[in-house]
């Protein structure tokens, strides 16, 4: 990857910081309480050299939508530890916290919605700063995530998933006492990339 | 105008926000609700029964949203409105995607996540227009 300009940086940094406060406000309506968000890790790096090239034992759940209809393609993902997970399935449909122990379709049904309006939101995020345009796909929730995530990207064949990039931002939500880890990402093809950076330098007016 | 009255249809792949939408028109004294899960349910049932409201989200499993609207459209665009009032629920925020619904007649737009208050105004606003 070529070294990006500090605008792109700072344009991607508040896109993160952006793509947080949205999620934290989804979860805010949807558990109808109080979330409180804090950002431990930010990091936008080649998928090749992050830690989802590696087995992530901690990351037991994976919710992840593909992007289509653009001239964006790759993924939008959120992972959590599965106490995370469980707690946030009991907290939407008034369950006392510890009540769920298993995964099963109704989990996998309440979080995948979840994972939609997340993934709406962060897309909408990028439509209303750059004007990109996408949509996304329903939500795939994956309870093994800790395998490998190039077993759960979709590209197609030609794109080269080793140059893919990735844009992790690593969150806890604060939900009324307790914590939940989770981490959002977006995970481009390399020409995706590209073309996010192009419209952050449309949109500061360094290119027409 | 009684609430009770007005029939409203949640077309919604997500039994958890069909849950939340109807839990909150009901609070408000929207009694009269019905689900589909589906586009072609909705339009099976469109078929039978007649409603005032229809709250519709996009991204659905079985067919998208924007398709089913199309076809309400087609079959009850009538004396320069659409009726049944077509509220679409979506997480999808894209300036184009809301032109392509206006264009094809829907009653207004909600951003998901929602409030209660936000279906509630919405359901006000077109039971109003509807009643009027």
């Amino acid at each position: 990857m070529k070294k990006m300009t500090e605008l792109e940086k700072d344009a991607l940094n508040e896109i993160t910081n952006i793509f947080s406060y949205r999620t934290s406000i989804a979860l805010e309506k949807l558990i109808k309480g109080n979330v409180e968000l804090s950002v431990n890790k930010k990091q936008i790096v080649t998928l090749d050299s992050s830690v989802y090239s590696q087995k992530s034992p901690l990351m037991y759940l994976g919710i992840y939508s593909n992007i289509r209809e653009s001239n964006l393609k790759g993924n939008v993902l959120l992972a959590f530890p599965k106490e995370s997970a469980l707690y946030l399935y009991d907290r939407l449909v008034d369950l006392e916290n510890g009540s769920t122990k298993v995964v099963d379709d109704e989990v996998k049904n309440v979080l995948g919605e979840v994972g939609n309006v997340v993934a709406g939101n962060i897309l909408g995020v990028l439509n209303k700063l750059l004007g990109i345009n996408s949509m996304h796909t329903i939500p795939s929730v994956v309870p093994s995530f800790g395998d490998q995530l190039y077993d759960f990207v979709y590209f197609d064949v030609e794109d080269d998933k080793k140059k893919a990039m990735l844009i992790e931002v690593d969150t806890t939500f604060n939900l009324d006492g307790y914590e939940i880890k989770g981490e959002s990402i977006m995970l481009l093809t390399h020409d995706s990339f590209e073309n996010l950076l192009i419209a952050i330098k449309k949109k500061a007016g360094e290119i027409k | 105008m009684d609430k009770k009255s007005v029939s409203i249809l949640v077309v919604e792949d997500s039994h958890f926000m069909s849950g939340l939408i109807e839990k909150a028109l009901n609070s408000a004294g929207y009694s009269n609700t019905h689900i589909a899960i589906s586009g072609n349910q909705a339009l099976k049932m469109l078929e039978k029964t007649t409603f005032d409201i229809i709250f519709l989200d996009i991204n659905m499993n079985d067919g998208d949203g924007i398709s089913t609207l199309a076809e309400i459209n087609r079959k009850f665009y009538n004396e320069g409105s659409l009726k049944p009032k077509c509220i679409i629920v979506s997480a999808v925020d894209q300036d184009d995607v809301r032109k392509e619904v206006s264009g094809l007649g829907a009653f207004g737009y909600i951003h998901k996540p929602f409030n209660d208050e936000d279906i509630v105004n919405h359901a006000d606003k077109a039971a109003s227009v509807i009643f009027k």
